[in-house]
C-alpha cells in the first residue's frame, strides 16, 4: 500500500511538471518533427580532451513526458536535434553515460542528454 | 621567436599558400591553446600547434633539435549514420592529403628543418565521434635542425 502512495506520488509530481513546468520545443530527427512540451534543465558546461585538443559545449537535458514522445519516435537517438529559443541542442553520450535516461518511474518521463551546436 | 613556434608558423604558412592543392577548403592557424566550442566546428577547422622540441648533441659542436608539431583537423559532422561515415571517409583522406603534401616539404623560411616521420596515431578520435559527432584527427610531424 505503501509503495503505491509513492508511485502515485511520482505519477502526480510527474502530471504536474508536465502542465506547469514545460515550454514547447520541436524535437527532430532527420525530416520528422514534433512539437513536444519539455521541461527544461539546468544549462552546463561540459569539457572533453582529445589529443592536446579541447572540445567544449553547453550541455542541457530536456525532460519529456514518454506517452507524447514514444508513439513518434521511440527512442531518442544520438545526433537528433530539439530546437528550444532558436538554438538548436543535439543528443548526445554524456561522458559514457548515455544518451538519455528515465527519470523517476521506468515508462513515464525521458531525460534526453544534449549539447548545444547552434 | 621560439624554434618550435616558429617551425610550427611554417608549417601554418606552407598549407595557407598552397591551399588551394587540397580538395577542401579550409583556414589554418597556430593555436598555442587549441580549445573549441563544438558549435564553432561547423566549418572544416586545421589548427597547427606546438608540441615538444628535444635537444641532444650532434657532434662535439654541434646540437639537434628534434621539434614535433601537431596539426589538428577538425569538423563537426550532421546527418545519419552513414552520411556520417561518408564524411569521415572524406575526411580522412584529406587528413592523408596534408602528410602527403607536407612528408619531405622544405618549409619556406625554415629550410634547415629536415621532414624526418609523421605520425596519425589513433587515425581518429573514435570517442568525440561517437559522443559528439566530432571528427578529430591529429597529425604529429618530427623535424631535425642541427645547429
Amino acid at each position: 500500500m505503501s509503495d503505491n502512495v509513492l508511485k502515485n506520488g511520482l505519477e502526480w509530481l510527474a502530471s504536474m511538471r508536465r502542465d506547469h513546468m514545460t515550454s514547447t520545443v520541436v524535437y527532430r530527427r532527420g525530416q520528422i518533427t514534433l512539437d513536444v512540451p519539455a521541461t527544461i534543465g539546468k544549462p552546463d558546461a561540459y569539457t572533453q580532451d582529445s589529443e592536446g585538443i579541447r572540445l567544449s559545449a553547453m550541455t542541457i537535458d530536456f525532460l519529456i513526458t514518454s506517452y507524447e514522445f514514444t508513439p513518434t519516435f521511440s527512442d531518442p537517438e544520438i545526433g537528433d536535434k530539439i530546437i528550444y529559443e532558436d538554438r538548436e541542442y543535439e543528443v548526445f553520450d554524456f561522458a559514457g553515460q548515455g544518451h538519455w535516461k528515465w527519470c523517476g518511474i521506468p515508462g513515464g518521463t525521458i531525460r534526453i542528454h544534449t549539447k548545444q551546436v547552434n | 621567436m621560439s624554434l618550435v613556434v616558429d617551425i610550427a608558423e611554417a608549417v601554418k604558412n606552407e598549407l595557407s599558400m598552397h591551399v588551394a592543392e587540397f580538395a577542401e577548403t579550409f583556414t589554418s592557424e597556430v593555436k598555442l591553446l587549441p580549445k573549441f566550442d563544438i558549435k564553432d566546428l561547423v566549418d572544416l577547422c586545421v589548427i597547427v600547434v606546438p608540441k615538444s622540441k628535444v635537444i641532444e648533441p650532434e657532434t662535439r659542436t654541434e646540437t639537434n633539435n628534434e621539434i614535433q608539431i601537431d596539426i589538428g583537423v577538425l569538423k563537426k559532422l550532421e546527418g545519419t549514420q552513414n552520411e556520417i561515415d561518408e564524411q569521415v571517409i572524406e575526411l580522412l583522406s584529406f587528413t592523408e592529403s596534408i602528410s602527403d603534401f607536407l612528408n619531405q616539404r622544405v618549409l619556406d623560411g625554415e629550410e634547415n628543418a629536415r621532414w624526418m616521420k609523421t605520425e596519425n596515431d589513433p587515425l581518429y578520435g573514435k570517442e568525440e565521434l561517437h559522443n559528439s559527432r566530432v571528427y578529430i584527427s591529429v597529425l604529429t610531424l618530427t623535424y631535425e635542425i642541427i645547429n
